[in-house]
């Protein structure tokens, strides 16, 4: 590389005091003379580089001698380069197909996994059951299921549960009024003492089991007894203790089957 | 809800319908509730009476329940 000449501006410096004209035209010499004077300094650093890292890599390339046709590559230190025969280059890509072959097959298998977002399994996916009375998002397995809703309901013992499949609670003197209910759609008023309840969903026939109480403050005889029962409807009627038909406050139908 | 359902019964007497919070709609339960064939109205509870002391002799008239049809 050759030493740095030392250069300098011979026209006239821009500087305060001149006339407009005089200093854009000083400016405009002094910007040329620049780009002219630096360019080769450029242009001789690019070179500098450029042989620089030519020097630096043969410096770390082994001896070329009896390397005919070999390939280079970085060694695994990646520190510098060495060479590798044909036979080793095969060797290496036999060894990167076997890599090939696993990845290959651990994608395969990846494949057929459920995703972690709403899978959806098939054959008879299991998990651990969860511990009695667990109320968490753990995943509750049939096993789980069998115990804890017997828990749920208090319900000891081995006797099966049936569940109330409809059942009303409602105000049968003046605004007749409903005050909760559950499968029912509504309750027909037919007149003094004689309701309809309704069931939103229909049972499967009219051998259910229907369960009454009656509340009346004036009398402790009344009674709400089930007349026609049919799958969608079951018909009440409130008595009192002479027979007669009468209207009460308090009555209460459930059903079971 | 604050409405109710009547239609008149096979006596000639006035049935009235109290419907649930099941999810239906008024006229889906009127659709399912009223008797096959019978015409029904669907009204405010204000306009049915509190007295029931005359239940029995509650009346309607067959042509001003024109809001349907029991299915």
């Amino acid at each position: 590389m050759p030493a740095p000449v030392i250069r300098q501006f011979v026209g006239t410096i821009p500087d305060k005091g001149q006339s407009q004209t005089a200093f854009d035209t000083n400016v405009d010499a002094w910007l040329d003379w620049t780009t002219l004077q630096f360019a080769p300094d450029l242009v001789a650093f690019g070179e500098f580089a450029s042989d620089t890292r030519a020097a630096l890599v043969a410096a770390n390339l082994p001896p070329l001698t009896g390397r005919a046709a070999n390939m280079v590559r970085v060694n695994a230190a990646a520190n510098g380069v060495e060479f590798r025969t044909p036979a080793q280059v095969l060797s290496d890509i036999s060894a990167a197909s076997v890599a090939s072959v696993a990845l290959k097959a651990s994608v395969a298998s990846v494949a057929l996994k459920a995703p972690r977002a709403s899978p959806q399994f098939t054959g008879f996916p299991m998990a651990p059951t969860a511990l009695a009375a667990t109320n968490t998002t753990q995943i509750a397995t049939t096993a789980y299921t069998r115990t804890a809703i017997p828990n749920v309901l208090n319900a000891a013992g081995s006797a099966p549960i049936y569940a109330c499949r409809a059942w009303v609670n409602f105000n049968g003197l003046g605004a007749v009024a409903i005050r909760g209910s559950g499968n029912v759609s509504s309750i027909t008023d037919n007149g003094t003492g004689d309701y309809t309840v309704n069931f939103a969903t229909a049972m499967q026939d009219a051998n259910y089991c229907v369960s009454t109480a009656v509340a009346n403050a004036a009398a402790d005889d009344w009674t709400l007894n089930p007349r026609a029962i049919l799958s969608g409807a079951v018909r009440v009627f409130v008595r009192r203790g002479d027979n007669s038909r009468a209207d009460a406050d308090k009555c209460f139908v459930s059903i079971f089957r | 809800m604050n409405k109710r359902i009547i239609y008149q019964n096979d006596n000639g007497g006035v049935a009235i319908i109290i419907p649930c919070d099941c999810g239906l709609t008024i006229e889906e339960i009127a659709a399912k509730d009223v008797p096959t064939g019978k015409s029904y109205k669907i009204v405010d509870v204000a306009d049915i009476p509190t007295d029931r002391q005359w239940r029995a002799e509650w009346t309607v008239d067959e042509v001003d329940l024109t809001d349907g049809v029991g299915e």
